[in-house]
Parts: structure tokens; sequence; C-alpha cells
């Protein structure tokens, strides 16, 4: 009796798990619903015009709609064709690199787009922000979108390293990185006077002032220990583990000497990691005056660093409550309860059946001096195969919400490469390290066509509301997600970098009466990017905090102004700048619906 | 009399659940303390409580045995290492299905299935998006998987159980050649979860358990043997978690060939008492 109720009720369970909705037809669904299929070649760009404005049915008070092709921003990431003696994993090296960048490469007060390219021959694009709700394609000549004739381009960041009022770009690359100086809107590779001699494969960069001299330092995590995809002079590169992997790429750290050259630090300041990082958030979570490192790592723990100042970091990882998830990807820092009590959002793999690391909340608590995982009760907790994860106010009710894309690969969906995974995923590390030992992904799928999630921030919790948007179409694979203020309406527009097919730009289409205020704020004793500044907006009742950290995430820069959503009725009572010089700044009530730009008040108080 | 209370019975010293014991819970403190593994002491807890309050409930009221419940110290075991799950609730569901196989999922006077391989298999096939099983967790060293190996071989043996394991082994490994030059797929990639820990922990302690496996010799060859190529088919096919539903199915199917062969040669005394032919 109880064998046939055994039976009886594993064919049940077989039943149900098989009666699960069918991945063609969802799937066909889904590539049915692209606006652009994956493309080899460039199409050719749109001719600019202004972005029609549709209105949309939903109760959020704003939307999302894509407008890639409208505003002119034309840009299909193309993936380069590793050595054939590895093309067995091919998809696998190829899944990860495209990056976004928001940035007023030409100064003019107006944030551009830059996008970077994985094919060997191909271009990055610079888009240029024409102040009427369009770009245009500017890159020719810029020196910066011809960088990938022998390698292939992954992270951008922009910044001010000689403090001169211009951004400036460093490109990190499948072979070695580059830094380029920004000489009035175009570019000159300055990598080796700048002494910057970084080689391997990155996506975590951070540009921080660790120690508050005024001038940026750059902070590089690789990825893979280096190897060159072209012609890998080993096969021994994969992970050897899937969840204490050690076989990674080290970190580096750039001193920056304040005369337009930087010193790679010895020791790197302490700062340590097995490799696999995959995204590095600064913030500082103590109110120390001073950015912390989050470092997201793939196949092991991630890693926490407490700056204690004078160029000494101390490893705090053990602050981080649990270590279930394996597989960091975007460190993504922001006061999301304007409690002063920042919050990281780290993306990871959730594939039911296979692997259920979900995607963590990690709010800071000043008591226990812990970060503690609130994804579950925040409801922010699964979202796929994720990868990029932005907060930004959407609404602009003074809460920041968070959109995360995700998305592994997307190929044939009627194959799937999980099992194959799981396989040699459970060998020994010397197994899994080889490349010959693994499976010929060929045209399979992993994790794809999977829909993005929006999350709305209402307070205690989060509510997805994807499907109330121009997003819920949105099957790509995404990645880096920056946030844009491009028509200084003071709705945050979206930017997403897809991994071997079209840029996306969702153009944020609020319809609510929020007021909202933001600040570009320049630094004098301070780097002049003023990165790691913390504003605080008083409001009649309640406070709203923001650091200035564009580089979070993964992968991508975002608008480096600082914007607060205020609400409907909202009466600002006071503005307070605590610059990372140390010095604080208050300014009286500032107008409303408009952006400021704060200088930093010199040594002399003006 | 009848209120009499018995005392506990605890087993003797040379029980050999308490050499696997000792082996599991090593396994048990490595799961709880290395980063790797991702295990909480509140999801051990939660299986351990589980599993020993069960079975003592169970066996004093139902069996009406006052008897210490060493195997549900077992099975808590194994369910806090093959269980994988950030949650702490499915441990506990896990450990209650596996203890309630044991007592009422029984034929001819014992249980069917390996509790611990039946409470993962309804956990993956009813909770799969709560419930998994991570090989990888294991990570990748050689020495751990040399270790669980040596561990597991020893506590087969004494359990008189070595065959089991040596044919399931064999069994998979022809399978893993006939697959490998079959689909064209490099050795290695197919033949990788025999170098991890987790198949040794599945080889040598999960289907040698005595009471879900045959008695005689051949049958467990036989049983080996029917396993690795089932897990094999099953792979072709790239079930999820395989070893585990194989597990399930060829523990399903002894019952019925026991029957089966009772009645043959049931029919084969008939026969002969007759002095028919047969």
């Amino acid at each position: 009796m109880g064998l046939i109720v055994a039976t009886l009720v594993f064919g049940f369970g077989y039943a149900r798990n098989h009666r699960r909705p069918a991945p063609r037809s969802a799937t066909q669904d889904a590539v049915a619903a692209l606006p652009d299929k994956p493309a080899t070649t460039p199409p050719a760009p749109a001719s600019p015009k202004p972005a029609p404005r549709v209105k949309k049915d939903n109760d959020l008070g704003f939307d999302l709609v894509e407008s890639a092709r409208a505003v002119g921003i034309v840009h299909p990431h193309l993936l380069f064709k590793p050595h054939p003696s590895i093309k067995n994993v091919a998809p696998w090296l190829t899944s990860a690199g495209a990056s976004a960048a928001v940035v007023d490469f030409d100064d003019d007060g107006r944030p551009d787009v830059y996008l970077t390219n994985m094919e060997v021959g191909s271009k990055n694009r610079l888009f240029r922000n024409n102040g009427n709700g369009t770009f245009s394609e500017v890159g020719d000549g810029s020196g910066i979108t011809d960088v990938n004739k022998d390698r292939v381009s992954l992270r951008a960041v922009f910044f001010d390293y000689d403090n001169d009022g211009k951004k400036d770009m460093l490109l990190t690359t499948s072979q070695c990185s580059s830094l380029y100086r920004n000489v009035g809107g175009k570019f000159v590779d300055v990598t080796k006077k700048a002494g910057v001699d970084h080689c391997g494969l990155a996506f975590a960069v951070a540009a921080v002032d660790y120690d508050n001299d005024g001038f940026l330092d750059l902070i590089i995590a690789d990825y893979f220990k280096p190897v060159d995809f072209h012609k890998p002079a080993t096969f021994k590169f994969m992970q050897n583990s899937l969840v204490a992997a050690d076989n990674g790429g080290p970190i580096a750290v750039y001193h920056n000497n304040r005369d337009g050259t930087f010193s790679r630090v010895p020791g790197s300041l302490g700062i340590t990691s097995p490799g696999w990082t995959m995204a590095l958030g600064a913030y500082d979570f103590r109110g120390t005056g001073r950015p912390d490192l989050y470092l997201a790592t793939d196949y092991n723990s991630d890693r926490l660093y407490f700056n204690e100042g004078g160029g000494k970091f101390v490893d705090a990882s053990s602050t981080i409550a649990d270590k279930y998830s394996k597989n960091g990807m975007s460190a993504e820092i922001a006061d999301v309860d304007n409690d002063g009590n920042p919050a990281v959002y780290v993306t990871n793999i959730y594939e039911p059946m296979y692997k259920l690391g979900e995607n963590m909340l990690w709010k800071w608590s000043p008591k226990e001096r812990k970060l503690v995982n609130v994804a579950r009760e925040r409801r922010v907790s699964q979202c796929g195969w994720s990868w990029g994860a932005k907060f930004l106010d959407l609404d602009d009710d003074g809460r920041q919400d968070l959109v995360v894309s995700n998305g592994f690969i997307s190929a044939n969906p009627n194959k799937n490469y999980w099992f194959a995974m799981s396989t040699i995923g459970s060998s020994t590390g010397a197994v899994l390290e080889d490349t010959r030992n693994w499976p010929t992904m060929g045209d399979a799928s992993m994790s794809g066509y999977q829909k993005k999630c929006l999350f709305l921030n209402r307070g205690a919790r989060f509510e997805d509301v994807t499907d109330k948007t121009g997003m819920k179409d949105d099957v790509s694979d995404g990645r880096a997600l920056a946030a844009i203020d491009y028509d200084d309406s003071g709705s945050l527009s979206l930017l997403e970098a897809t991994q071997g097919q079209p840029a996306r730009f969702y153009r944020n289409e609020r319809r609510n009466a929020n007021h909202w205020i933001g600040f570009k704020l320049v630094g004098t004793r301070s780097n002049k990017d003023a990165l790691g500044a913390e504003v605080e907006v008083r409001l009649k009742g309640r406070a709203l905090r923001r650091q200035q950290q564009p580089l979070n995430g993964f992968m991508s820069q975002s608008d480096e102004r600082l914007h607060f959503g205020l609400g409907k009725d909202a009466v600002l009572e006071s503005v307070s700048i605590l610059w990372p010089s140390g010095r604080r700044q208050t300014l009286p009530a500032l107008a409303l619906d408009r952006y400021h730009v704060i200088q930093e008040p010199s040594a002399d108080g003006k | 009399m009848a209120n009499e209370r018995k005392p506990l019975v605890v087993p003797g010293w040379r029980d050999p659940r308490w050499l696997i014991l000792a082996y599991l819970f090593s396994f048990v403190v490595y799961a709880l303390s290395s980063p790797g593994f991702s295990r909480r002491p509140a999801q051990w807890l939660a299986g351990l409580a589980v599993c020993l309050g069960l079975d003592w409930l169970l066996l004093r009221f139902y069996k009406k045995l006052n008897v210490l419940p060493v195997s549900g110290l077992v099975t808590s075991m194994g369910v806090l290492l093959l269980c994988d799950s950030p949650d702490v609730w499915p441990y506990a569901l896990v450990a209650a299905l596996s203890i309630l196989s044991k007592h009422f999922v029984r034929s001819e006077g014992r249980h069917i299935f390996n509790p611990n391989n039946f409470g993962i298999v309804l956990g993956l096939l009813f909770f799969g998006e709560h419930v998994s099983v991570v090989a990888g967790r294991w990570g990748g060293s050689a020495a751990g998987m040399c270790l669980v190996a040596a561990l597991g071989a020893f506590t087969a043996y004494r359990a008189s159980r070595l065959d089991v394991s040596w044919t399931y082994a064999a069994s998979f490994f022809a399978g893993v050649v006939v697959r490998s030059v079959w689909m064209r797929k490099p050795f290695l990639s197919v033949v990788a979860p025999m170098t991890g820990a987790a198949f040794q922990l599945f080889t040598f302690f999960m289907i040698t358990d005595p009471m879900t496996t045959p008695s005689s010799r051949k049958g467990r060859i036989a049983f080996g043997t029917a396993l690795g190529a089932l897990d094999n088919v099953l792979r072709v096919y790239q079930v999820p978690h395989a070893p585990f539903h194989a597990l399930f199915a060829v523990c399903a199917a002894l019952p019925l060939l026991r029957s089966a062969a009772a009645a043959k040669a049931e029919r084969v005394w008939v026969l002969r008492e007759l002095s028919l032919p047969r």
C-alpha cells in the first residue's frame, strides 16, 4: 500500500514539475516582443527626432517607455569570438562585459552617454545630448571609441583624476586597461605616462579618494586571472569551485600622486580577494567621512572592507550576516529608508531546482554593526539570474525605487545548459577549472529570456510593478543599468546595456505633480567630482540623504547629479552637504524643480 | 502493569549506526563551519528536532517502543547535508517526509525508501522553488573527496554493503564511457560527478542503507548495477538530480521484484510438491 502511495505521489510530483509553463511558447512570445533582434552588424542609425509622448493608463504616476531609437541611441552590443580551442565555453566567456556610462564629457551641463562593445574591430559609442530630447553619435575623433583593435572593451569609468574640471576615462578591457585624459571634449591616451599599468580582465572598478587628499584614486578588481581569450596560454582559468573559488584575478590599488600620475600600492592596502570580483561598491557606511568598500564576488562570499583612514582598510566581511548566495554580481548602495543607514543590494542567481541564490538587501545596522539581509521582508529577493541593479526615485515621491536587470544567455529556448553546468559543477576543482572538461554550450540557453524587475518603494516594502510599465516586454540579457535625467525634467530615465543585444533607453514618462530638486556638486578642497559627498535635504518632518556614488551597481555609471524626489506637498527647509574634505555646508531653502550647481566652499569659506 | 513505563533502550556501542553517526557528524561540523557550504545551525536544529521528535513519537506511540531514535539522528544529518535552501522550513519539511516514509511507506516489515532520499525527492518534486541539492557545496577539494570516499568505504564495508557501492560505481562508470562515446562529449565532462565529494557521499553512505537494499549478494549487485544504469539513462534525458530519482525508482521496484520472486518460488515449490512438470 505504502509503495503504491509513494509511486502515486512521485507521479503527481513529476507531472506537476512538467506542467510548469512550457518554456517554448513563453520564450517565443518573449522573442517576438524584442524590439531588435541580436545584431551581428550594426543597423543604420535612425535619424534622431523628438520621442513621441505616449500616455499609459497605469496608476503609478509614471511609466518607462523604451525609446532607444527614438532618442537616437542605437547601439547593438557585439561579442568577440574566443579562440577555437575554447569555443565550447564561448557563450560563457562572452556573457558579461556590456557597460554603460552617463557622463557630461563636454561639460555643457547635459548628461551624455557612452556604451562599450566587445567585438574585435568594433567601436564603442559616444552619444552627445542635443538638449532637445535626442542624442547624436559623436564618437569619431573623440579618441575613445575606436579602441577595440586588438582587444575588447569592458568597463568604462569617467572621473576627473587631475581635478581640471573635465571627465577623464579609465577603460578596462580583455587585455590591459587604458587611461584617457579629457582635453576638452577629446580624449588622449595617457596610460603609460600616468603609470596605470594594469593588465587583467576587470568588471569592477572604483574611483574613490580613499585617503581624502582631494584626488581620486583607483581600485581595480580582476575577475579572471590574466588570460587571453584570443590565444589562451592555458585552459585552466575557469573557477575551481562554485562556492569557494580562489583562483580568480587580483586587486590593484593605484594611488593618485596629484601630479597626473598614479602609483600602484604594494599590498593593495590590505584589500584581498580570491578573485572573481564582479562589482565594487563604495560608500561611507559608518559616517566616518571615508569610503568603505563592498566587493560583490562570484563563486565565493562577498567582502566588506572598512576604511580606517590613513590608507588603511580592515576586513569587515564578518559583518555580513549570512552567506548563502555565492554569486554576487552588483553592489548598489543607497539609503533606501532615509534613516541614515545604507543598504547594499547584491544581485545573485535564482534558478529553481538548481540554484536558489536570492538577491540580498543588506541593511546596515549600526547597533549590531552588521549588514542584515532584509530582501525577503522587503520583497526584492528574487529576480532570476540578476545582474545590474539601480536605486532611483522613479516617481519622485522621495523614496528610491529599485530596478534589476537579468538574464544570462538567451539562445535556443529548447536547449538548456543548466543540467550540464550542474554536472561539471559537482566535480573537483582540478576538473572544473579546465575549460576542456566543460560540455559544449553550443546554442543552449541558460536562464535566458527573463523578465526584468521594477520594484517600487512603498516604504516598509517594495512592490513589483514591472507588468504595469514599458519594461514588461524586456526579456533581453540585461547587464548594466544607469540612471539619467536626459532632459532635465527631474524624471530619472534608465539606460540598460544588454549583452550581445541592442542597448535600451527607458524614458521616464512621469505624470504626477511631485516636486524634485537636484544638485551638481563641484569639489574644491575635495576631489572635483565630489565623489563621496553626502547631501541631506531637510523637508518639513523628514530628511532625505544621498551619497555621491554614481559608479556603484554593475558595470555602470549613472548621472552624477544627485536627484531627490520630494513628493507633492514638499516644503524644503534646508540642504546640508558633507564634503569629502570633512567640511559641512548648509544652504537655505533653494528653489524646487530644478538643478543647482553647488561648489564646495574654499578654505577661506567663500 | 499497563501503565508501567518501559526504560529507554539505547542501542549498544557495536551498533553500526554509531559509526555512521560519527562520520556524518564530522560532515555536519564541516557543513556548519565552512563558508562555502552555507548551512546555519538553525537549519540543522530544525531538521534535528523534527527527526528526533517525530521518530521518537512514532516509535513510542505507533510502534510501542521506547527506543533512542538513533536512525532519526542519522536522518537529520543527512537532511542537513543534502537539502540546500536559504530557508529553515525546508529542512524541517524534508526531515518530516523522511521520517514519515520510514514508518509508513513500508513493505514486508521494512521501509522501502532510504528516508533521506524519499524526503529530498519529494522536496524537489513539490517544492523545487525552495529546495535544491547542490553538489558543488562540497567545494573543489580533491582531499575532501578522498576523505569522504575513505570514510564511506569503511562504513559500507562494516555494513556489508560495499558491493552495492562498487557495482553502482562500476555501472555508472560504464554508462559514462557509453555516453561519452555515443554523445561525443569530453570524457571528463561526463565523468566529472565521480570526482566530487557529493558522489562519494551518495555512493558509500546513501545507497548502502541495509534496510533498503537486498539482503543477498546477487540482489545487491543487481541493485547497484540497476541504479547506475538508471542514473545514466536519466542523465541522458537531463533529469535534474538524477541519482536521487534513480535511487527512488530502484527502491520502489525492489518490493515488486521481491513479491514476483516470491510468487515464482512458491509456484516452483507447489509444482515440485505435486510432482508436476515445471
